[in-house]
């Protein structure tokens, strides 16, 4: 069914670089395979060889460290929706994980892939992106981080460079006083994201909000977080928002596309409210 | 053997993963066969170079064309004119015209050359659309209408006239099994195909004529079969696998992927309707006007078929005094029509049940109420039915309201709506019809009973199990006509060569059909038994009559014990075989039943986001008799799942052409996740006069007033009329005016 | 070389192309064909089989993943001729139709149980959104998944 490709199991960092950096781009990375064997098999794209990471230890595990969760790149929604430091530390992923395609589907489908992939429907990339993730890359010339925010430039196209593998993202550990995800699809499961999004609010005793994230999915070349709604929320007190203006704010700035699944007026417009909806949520306790 | 099982033997089979479907079977020495599609919809043929595919590694034979001698036509039922291969020279009309089959020792081999396939194409212009058809002046290729009374008068008597403008796309039937296959040669030299489909003796004389091969030299049979619900009647893979295995001279495979299914089978038809109806002041319709128009593809298909039907139901359940209604459809380069469960009528429904309602409101009153004063009565005629058809209540009693009753108690209080929330109920009905007897596709369904010396017997009968439960549905006929124990019959289906004619399993008459034929097998079957009991016994005493254990006199007394009577047939060479089969007086074109079906629907919606979510669907169906009940509450659920997936976020898209749809990732059907937190279903039973034990068909029940229940619960919770199919947040946010 | 891994309790070797999906292993080497091809795609679980006790979409699984690993199909199910207590519920509750979505659907109930032995109506939905059907409408598998949940209670209070 697939184009004639190589299938390569390294069983460390060290032979994953080898194989880097001698196949180049005649080698692509596998991971939970669950975006890649379709487009393998639609033949969309095609490779000579496909190295599968999944056994690497250093890319995989969640573990706490000083000022993060550090979750493996190979970690599986499944893994993560699982995992009570992710519950802790990072709600919405934790949420955004279970909502991920179907059960089999994220018993498979991992983080570092639905960041790989760089779709701006990705759900756990969405919660990730929200949450201020950073992406830690290795090759055999050492590591670098980059902030998720920076590193996804477009659908499908992301700063790594040959010879990088997406190794770990870290959270940081924030105790965001509230903070959720949400998800828009056109049915209740193994649904493409229409829109989705996190609120995260950090509120103080006197119920006012220090820092905000508004952030969304599928309505843009990648995720958005909406600093004009953050800077809206910021000082105000939490009760005093007015929920109108912000749906405004964010229905006015995102860039949704119509395609197959939604039209872009439509995309603008839930936003707005789902934003508005997830604050009213919140306020209600 | 194993006769202590409690489930239908095809059950266990299935729980097991026992049980074989058409892709299931390997044979040594088997190839694989691959399609190889066009890529431009409408054009001519200039060349098709298969060179270079003939040296891909793998390949065994590239078929083309030329290689077919008979008469290369196809079509879905009586109507051929379809090509099987179009060649050099000749037309595409549509994407799925197939160019060439590649056979090879692999699927992936296969593949790989049609890819080296070189096609040169002289594109033709392409109609894309109604809209461009008519702009071209084009003819409707089919047109029908029903004109009763006089609408323009009727429309100056109405207290309130409502408008609607419908649209109801294109449906894929997305049955979880793809199309698929494989032939072989047997030891008498017999092409054999076994496939998934609904149709067995049509598709035989379809294979035979097309490939110009004799009758008897090809026999058609059925594996296990995933679903066809109207899909499965049309070519796919049988007519090219025939040709392959006689080309070849070995097994060969033919799988469709789901891309294929999707892309290249025959859809529900799309369908745009514009509306009116008048209420008079006591809210009794005083008249109904309707231009309904759609796509008809590029060849037959069922599109005749399908507008009928669609036109059948287009004024539901009412008493008529003036009814305009035409339909119209137009040649495009499109999908083929076919037919899916409810063959349009569900569509059609749609607009007479919702413009009711909307009507009904603008009057002020209450949607039973409007119902009550319109309802059809006991001997009144269906408005707009087939032409020369008779659609009538079987039963003495009319049930429609009955059933109406059922669900209006079943559906409790209305709930009290979350804060931020809206409920509405939606009410809607209709009589849908089934076959029996004469009808175009199911006349002269022909059922074998076949009794063995140690008194089991085996039923043959065309028609294919596709999981509706038909096998069961025989059995248990079979056994109460002969009185046996239901471990004691055997049941077999839809072999061209050994079961006998079937019609199209299709149309809710597969029970009617099948099980009136069988009864009138066993009549026969007791009759011949006796006759011959009294050739043993030696007797003209006409009273003698056959029981399970022998045969008895009228008073009762026992001449001839059962095993005697088989010692007797089996020296004297005795055949026990009785053939049944039931057709209506020759003047009747075609006879139908009518299912009263009620429904009910209460949906929450969210005026904000226009999300809404279906709490509970309550219908009720007299289906005269209930043969199996879980089977027939497996039937009804399912349809009413289906049926909401077409309603509320099913739609097969086509641009110039070609499909946006082709995956389970575009063409979204429910999920477990998806379905009504209560979906329940009564029964009536109100005896089917000229149904086998009064039963009626159900096959297609729960499909047709899903969508019209739940459109009418929106007007009611939050007063937008939703007409366009599917239903979807955005467009109810677009009518509540949010964007 | 190839391929081993354990599949219905007995070791197995497969020497397909490294290209080939377990799907396409379990279906045309090992010939187990009670594993449904439906979509291909991971979209529609027809393909499910049980991973080291997970259900997952065998087409979804390149078989070089599956070294070493435990698989179980609905074949592997029945142990010596008698019927796992889902399917026998899924035989008596009417969940079965056409029975083509039937061996991933079962294997998805399997994949949930083991996880969740007392789930409530909506863990089983959940559980099983990744499982398409067309011909039930859901419902009585969910009574068969209930049934057999009520059966183990009751077991074990006896």
């Amino acid at each position: 069914m697939y184009a004639s490709f190589k299938y390569l199991c390294p069983l460390s960092l060290k032979e994953l670089f080898q194989m880097v950096d001698v196949y180049r781009d005649e080698a692509m990375l596998y991971a939970g395979g669950t975006d890649l064997l379709v487009l393998l098999r639609a033949k969309k794209v095609s490779t000579k060889y496909l190295i599968d990471i999944k056994k690497i230890p250093e890319l995989n595990g969640i573990v706490e460290t000083d000022s993060s969760i550090s979750v493996g790149s190979a970690s599986r929604f499944i893994d993560i929706h699982n995992n009570m430091l992710i519950k802790k530390w990072a709600r919405s992923l934790y949420q955004a994980s279970n909502q991920v395609g179907s059960v089999q589907i994220r018993f498979k489908g991992t983080l570092g892939g639905n960041i790989q992939t760089a779709s701006p429907s990705g759900d756990g990339l969405n919660a990730a992106w929200a949450l201020d993730a950073q992406v830690e890359l290795m090759s055999s010339n050492g590591e670098r981080r980059v902030p998720l925010t920076e590193f996804i430039l477009a659908p499908r196209r992301t700063v790594i460079l040959p010879g990088e593998v997406i190794s770990r993202i870290y959270v940081p550990k924030r105790k965001w006083t509230y903070q959720s995800f949400f998800k828009v699809g056109r049915r209740n499961a193994l649904a493409i994201s229409v829109v989705n999004g996190v609120v995260a609010l950090d509120v103080d005793d006197n119920r006012i909000i220090k820092d905000a994230r508004i952030s969304l999915g599928a309505v843009g070349p990648t995720p958005l977080r909406i600093t004009k709604a953050e800077e809206f929320l910021i000082d105000k007190r939490l009760n005093d928002v007015s929920l109108e203006e912000i749906a405004d704010i964010v229905q006015e700035n995102v860039k949704p596309i119509s395609d197959i699944r939604a039209s872009a007026e439509y995309r603008s417009y839930i936003s707005g409210i789902s934003i508005k909806k997830q604050i009213a949520d919140i306020m209600e306790g | 053997m194993n006769n202590t099982r409690p489930f239908r033997n095809d059950i266990m089979d299935k729980v097991t993963g026992s049980a074989k479907y058409s892709a299931d079977f390997h044979m040594d020495n088997m190839v694989y066969a691959k399609i190889l599609w066009p890529t431009v919809p409408k054009a001519r043929i200039i060349k098709i170079d298969t060179s270079e595919a003939e040296n891909s590694p793998g390949v065994v034979r590239i078929v083309t064309r030329k290689d077919i001698t008979g008469s290369n036509v196809s079509g879905m039922y009586h109507v051929q004119d379809r090509p099987i291969l179009v060649g050099e020279g000749e037309e595409v009309r549509f994407l799925a015209d197939a160019l060439a089959l590649v056979a090879a020792k692999t699927e992936e081999e296969a593949e790989r050359a049609c890819k080296l396939i070189h096609v040169e194409y002289e594109e033709l212009p392409a109609i894309n659309s109604v809209e461009q058809a008519k702009a071209e002046n084009q003819i409707p290729c089919f047109e029908h209408s029903y004109i009763k009374g006089d609408v323009e008068i009727g429309f100056s008597e109405a207290a309130v006239i409502v408008e609607g403008e419908y649209n109801s796309p294109y449906s894929e039937h997305a049955y979880i099994e793809p199309e698929g296959g494989y032939a072989y040669i047997d030891n008498n030299g017999t092409i054999n195909v076994c496939y998934g489909t609904q149709d067995i003796t049509q598709n035989h004389r379809m294979v035979c004529k097309a490939l110009g091969y004799p009758y008897n030299k090809v026999r058609l049979h059925i594996p296990y079969v995933g679903g066809g619900f109207g899909g499965k009647h049309s070519m796919s893979v049988h007519v090219y696998l025939a040709l392959l295995a006689n080309i070849l001279q070995q097994p060969v495979r033919l799988v469709w992927t789901r891309e294929e299914s999707i892309s290249y089978s025959c859809k529900k038809q799309s369908l745009k309707t514009k509306a009116k109806l008048g209420l008079d002041a006591e809210g009794r319709i005083c008249a109904f006007q309707a231009r309904t128009e759609g796509p008809a593809g590029a060849y037959f298909g069922n599109y005749e078929g399908a507008l009928l039907s669609f036109l059948n139901n287009l004024y539901g359940v009412y008493r008529h005094k003036n009814i305009d209604v035409v339909g119209r459809l137009y040649y495009t380069t499109g999908p083929e029509i076919g037919s899916l469960r409810g063959v349009g009528s569900p569509d059609a429904l749609f607009v007479i049940e919702t413009l009711i309602n909307k009507a009904a409101k603008e009057l002020g009153i209450d949607q039973l109420a409007v119902r009550q004063r319109n309802w059809m009565q006991t001997n009144e005629e269906i408005a707009t039915q087939y032409e020369g058809t008779l659609s009538r209540n079987v039963s003495d009693e009319w049930s429609i309201s009955k059933t109406m009753e059922m669900v209006v108690k079943a559906a409790g209080e209305l709930p009290k709506p979350k804060p931020g929330k809206r409920i509405g109920r939606g009410f809607a009905n209709a009589m849908p019809a089934f076959a029996i007897g004469n009808s175009l596709l199911h006349k002269g369904s022909v059922a074998e009973l076949v009794m063995y010396f140690d008194g089991t017997l085996l039923v043959r009968l065309g028609f294919p199990e596709i999981g509706q439960g038909i096998k069961d549905v025989a059995r248990k006929m079979a056994a109460s006509a002969m009185n046996l124990d239901e471990d004691q019959i055997n049941v077999m289906l839809s072999d061209s060569h050994l079961m006998p004619k079937a019609g199209a399993l299709g149309f809710s008459q597969a029970t009617v059909t099948a099980g009136n034929a069988i009864l009138d097998a066993a009549k026969k079957l007791k009759k011949h038994l006796a006759d011959i009991a009294r050739e043993c016994l030696n007797s003209d005493d006409e009273s003698i009559h056959y029981k399970k254990d022998g045969f008895y006199n009228k008073n009762g007394v026992k001449l001839l014990e059962w095993n005697d009577f088989a010692e007797f047939c089996y020296n004297e060479v005795k055949s026990l075989t009785a053939s049944g089969c039931v057709v209506g007086p020759p003047e009747d074109k075609g006879i139908y039943g009518v299912t009263p079906i009620s429904t009910v629907a209460d949906v929450e919606v969210d005026e904000e986001t226009g999300e809404f979510k279906i709490l509970q669907i309550i219908s009720c169906h007299d289906i005269g008799k209930v043969v199996n009940y879980q089977s027939a509450r497996g039937q009804i659920i399912g349809g009413v799942v289906m049926s909401m997936g077409i309603a509320t976020m099913e739609e097969f898209v086509m641009k110039d052409g070609h499909t946006l749809t082709p995956s389970f990732a575009e063409y979204i059907i429910p999920t477990s996740m998806d379905v009504p937190e209560n979906n329940q279903e009564i029964f009536i039973e109100n005896y089917g006069n000229g149904c086998p034990q009064g039963a009626k068909g159900i096959g297609e029940s729960g499909m047709y007033v899903t969508g019209s229940a739940i459109s009418n619960a929106i007007l009611d919770a939050v007063d937008v009329s939703m007409t366009q199919l599917p239903i979807t947040p955005e467009k109810i946010l677009k009518k509540l005016n949010k964007i | 070389m190839g391929v081993s891994f354990i599949l219905n309790g007995e070791k197995v070797t497969s020497h397909s192309h490294e290209n080939t999906t377990l799907l396409e292993v379990l279906r045309e080497e090992m010939h187990m064909y009670g594993v449904k091809k439906g979509c291909e795609t991971g979209e529609c679980g027809a393909c499910t089989v049980l991973v080291d006790g997970e259900n997952m979409n065998s087409c979804m699984m390149l078989i070089g993943e599956v070294e070493g690993k435990t698989i179980t199909t609905i074949e592997g199910l029945s142990i010596d001729g008698k019927l796992d207590p889902i399917q026998q519920a899924f035989a008596e509750k009417g969940a079965v139709q056409c029975g083509y979505c039937t061996p991933g659907m079962i294997l998805s109930v399997k994949g949930l149980l083991n996880r969740n032995p007392n789930p409530t109506r909506a863990q089983i939905k959940e559980a099983l959104s990744g499982n398409l059907c067309r011909c039930t409408g859901y419902e009585q598998i969910f009574e068969a998944v209930e049934s057999v949940v009520e059966g183990r209670e009751n077991n074990n209070n006896e």
